[in-house]
């Protein structure tokens, strides 16, 4: 199946004779108009704050390809001392390519683990290498790797990571398998992970293989983000091994491994703050296309017509498990953890409807858009968004194929002979939402992006009172979307017959400005529909938004401004990848019953 | 010498030229100018060292521009082809889609060959371009390269010629619907008591884009010292409050 083009000129009147509405997409799929959701609903940023991980989560899709295509993964190298210090390598074995996965493990006081990338030391820092590994290289690496950002790789590293125990966990753990019992489940329930990672570096940082390089010559990781996903899962199986050698060095008469049903119950941690938010703002392209195969596959779900008792019992059942995960959640926050109980209360609520003959008959008369409008109606967008991605895992054959095109060439054109008239009528017919914000109103022009001389790591500053503002990165579209319409109505006003050259001529600094409307009206989920200086910016909008497309779970803000996640938790252990196991039976977990 | 990626070097240089003051967008663009370059074997980075000093000392002007039918006059005040030029060079593209073809003369303009990614933009859209400009180490060598393209891709032909004498200053611009279109000066100065030095054909230049193209780029740590302290102006100091702007406990 191939991938969708998309028309934003086709209205859907023209397609499926619905309400005319310019603003919404239509795509070519399989020589058939397919109708997808507006972006004005799906890149509203509180909607993106809603996002659910789904079968085309990047999580999902590399356990897939590992299962699918058998990856070998072997310890080649071991050497760690009683408490666990020293180094470990792993060789992957991908169809024809091989890779190394490298770990150091050294000695940290528990005063300075933090998981701010702005640390410099850490318990765990690691790298992803391609092809072999030679005695220079691994010296290299020894050199390098734990100095993190610090350090410099070379163009055979793909992925430079680093990560620190979960303190309580991990200690707890290990004293477990020492005294012969198996980690706590109800411990894991609430932490989900032995070890948590604060930073996962790829795309050419710090003289790794730049992006370009790795789609076109590492096959295995071709697909985005997929080289620094299976990072953080060989630091799951590393972590794994490290607290058994740990317990078995402390007692090696009463020593267990980890039973496999609790290894994949154990994910890996993961703390994201704000350097996420502006990749989804300089990424427009990419950010569009990924939306785009999301919707597609939503538009494709819906267009079934085939709810049978089958596919119904079988969302009853998918219900039932998303239940349990949630009630198993532990957040610290209050408001994520009614957001989770709203959610609980529509799962039950729903799995009592998909029980009562009247109800299904309905939805087997009239398909899973009747259920899709029910649900909104009924529960809200979260809830919606939640139902989507389940029935993604009923057509795993609808879904799937567009997971191979998630990756883009990145490219903004410029359209200078356009009439100048024509960039007005573009900017308020797609761009309605950001002309519609008053800047003038402090409060709307409240907060300031920046990049800290620590680490570069991004901030939030208050122009009321915080210093930095005169050097803001350059992350809000919606203002620069209203300077331009400004500049563009006087000069169309003395020269109407004018072409968008002429006015850049006039005015260059709107250059970003025209390239991204002309570009991205064209591709309608480019932009985030929401201003990012406002006062009452929830910033973990942009964070779940991505990390949704990561396919992270147990989402738990720590503040506004940053969140700890479980990645892979449930998915299968290396030892499963050489089995015949359903590669995809792993999202929302639930605790293991032994 | 240092080994960087092609990403991490096009990161550092938007940052770079973002201190110096330039807008988003024109950065952006100046950026990918100068590692086009540096992968179509036309240094790109040591023009950009070599513009470096003029570009701290003082913002660039725009250049001024007229223009009559499609001849087109800039002055570039003895600034760098690096910024600027972006509207200037569209312009020119908008009066070959007008009138077949276009030319411009580019006065007291540094390091022209910062033009060249800008044309093969132009390029991408179905046209040819041609520019011709003398050697600044060689005032009697003449420069000249032709860019043929489509959607698809780019052909790239570039010669030296010796000249007997210095030859004007000025940097000489066509674009054109065919290359047809060019004039007699433009389609080849065999014929202007000019002798060929060097020839590189588009074959050997997709060949060295290609191979530079999927390997580190290597660059002089002087250099990268500079771009990495232009770029750090800027970042804003770390303080206890603007710790708390990126969720600090």
């Amino acid at each position: 199946m191939k991938s969708p083009i998309i028309d934003p000129l086709t209205s859907a009147h023209d397609v499926a004779g619905a309400v005319f509405d310019p603003r919404v997409s239509t795509v070519i799929d399989a020589g058939a108009a397919l109708t997808l959701r507006p972006a004005a609903v799906v890149m509203d940023l509180d909607r993106l704050g809603m996002m659910q991980p789904s079968r085309l989560s990047f999580m999902r899709t590399l356990v897939r390809r590992m299962v699918r295509e058998a990856w070998r993964i072997n310890e080649v190298c071991f050497a760690l001392d009683d408490e666990g210090y020293g180094e470990a390598i792993y060789c992957l074995q991908a169809s024809l390519e091989t890779y190394h996965f490298v770990v150091f493990s050294k000695p940290l006081e528990d005063a300075l683990r933090n998981d701010r990338v702005i640390s410099n030391q850490w318990d765990l820092t690691m790298a992803l290498v391609r092809g072999h590994l030679s005695d220079a290289q691994l010296d290299e690496l020894r050199r390098n790797v734990p100095l993190q950002e610090a350090g410099r790789m070379d163009d055979n590293v793909l992925v430079l990571s680093r990560a620190n125990k979960s303190s309580r966990s991990f200690a707890e753990a290990v004293a477990c398998l020492a005294a012969g019992q198996q980690p706590d489940v109800e411990r894991l329930r609430i932490t989900g992970y032995l070890c948590r990672t604060t930073a996962v570096y790829g795309s050419g940082k710090f003289g790794m293989a730049g992006w370009h390089v790795v789609k076109t010559s590492c096959r295995s990781f071709r697909t985005p983000f997929s080289g620094e996903m299976f990072t953080c899962y060989m630091l799951r199986h590393f972590a794994c091994r490290q607290v058994e050698h740990i317990a078995r060095r402390r007692s090696p008469s009463t020593a267990v491994t980890i039973a496999p049903e609790i290894e994949r119950y154990i994910g890996i941690g993961n703390a994201t703050g704000l350097g996420m938010a502006p990749f989804l703002i300089k990424h427009p392209v990419l950010i569009s296309h990924w939306m785009t195969q999301r919707e597609t596959a939503l538009a494709r779900v819906l267009n079934q017509t085939d709810c049978d008792a089958v596919k119904l019992r079988a969302l009853q059942s998918m219900l039932g498990r998303v239940t349990q995960h949630l009630q198993e959640t532990t957040v610290a926050a209050d408001y994520q953890t009614s957001r989770n109980q709203i959610l609980v209360s529509a799962c039950l609520d729903l799995i009592d409807l998909l029980s009562d003959a009247t109800f299904c008959e309905g939805l087997t008369s009239r398909g899973w858009r009747k259920l899709q409008t029910f649900v909104e109606d009924h529960y809200g967008p979260a809830a919606e968004e939640l139902v989507q991605v389940l029935l993604f895992e009923l057509y795993p054959d609808l879904v799937d194929p567009l997971e191979e095109f998630m990756a883009v060439d990145e490219s903004m054109d410029l359209d200078s002979g356009m009439p100048l008239i024509e960039l007005l009528v573009l900017l308020e017919t797609h761009y309605d939402w950001a002309l519609n914000i008053n800047f003038e109103d402090p409060n709307h022009h409240a907060l300031f992006w920046y990049r800290s001389e620590e680490k570069m790591e991004p901030r939030l500053g208050d122009r009321a009172c915080d210093v930095g503002a005169e050097r803001e990165m350059p992350l809000l579209v919606a203002l620069g979307v209203r300077q331009c319409f400004d500049a563009i109505q006087p000069y169309l006003a003395e020269n109407p017959e004018s072409l968008v050259v002429e006015f850049l001529m006039a005015h260059p600094d709107q250059l970003a400005t025209v390239r991204r409307v002309q570009t991205l009206c064209g591709l309608p989920y480019g932009d985030i529909r929401g201003n990012l200086s406002d006062r009452n910016l929830e910033p973990m909008h942009l964070l779940r938004a991505k990390l949704s497309f990561f396919g992270v779970g147990k989402f738990d803000p720590k503040s506004k401004l940053w969140v700890r996640n479980t990645m892979f938790q449930g998915a299968p252990i290396v030892a499963d990848l050489s089995q015949d196991v359903n590669p995809d039976h792993w999202y929302f977990p639930t605790a293991p019953v032994l | 010498m240092l080994r960087v990626s092609y990403g991490e070097l096009l990161a550092q240089l938007k940052q770079s030229f973002e201190a110096l003051g330039y807008n988003l967008g024109e950065y952006e663009s100046a950026a990918t100018c100068v590692l086009s370059l540096e992968l179509w074997g036309f240094g790109g980075l040591a023009l950009l060292e070599a513009a470096l000093p003029s570009l701290e000392l003082h913002k660039q002007w725009a250049p001024a521009v007229t223009y009559e039918s499609n001849a087109l006059m800039l002055d570039c005040f003895q600034g760098s082809a690096l910024f600027g030029l972006i509207p200037s060079i569209e312009l020119i593209y908008v009066k070959a889609r007008q009138h077949g073809v276009s030319r411009a003369t580019l006065l007291n303009c540094t390091e022209p060959e910062f033009v060249l990614p800008l044309l093969m933009q132009v390029c991408q859209r179905g046209y040819c371009a041609s520019i011709r400009w003398p050697s600044t180490e060689h005032p009697e060598h003449l420069r000249w390269v032709r860019l043929e393209g489509d959607v698809s891709g780019i052909r790239v032909d570039s010669k030296i010629w010796q000249a007997g004498a210095p030859l004007e200053p000025s940097v000489d611009i066509e674009v054109a619907q065919s290359i047809g279109d060019f004039s007699p000066d433009h389609v080849d100065p065999d014929g202007q008591g000019l002798s060929l030095q060097a020839h590189w054909d588009n074959a050997a230049l997709q060949a060295l884009f290609e191979e530079r193209y999927m390997s580190s780029v290597t660059i002089d740590p002087w250099l990268w010292g500079r771009l990495q302290d232009l770029g750090r102006q800027v970042l804003v100091p770390a303080t206890e409050a603007s710790r708390l702007g990126a969720g600090a406990d």
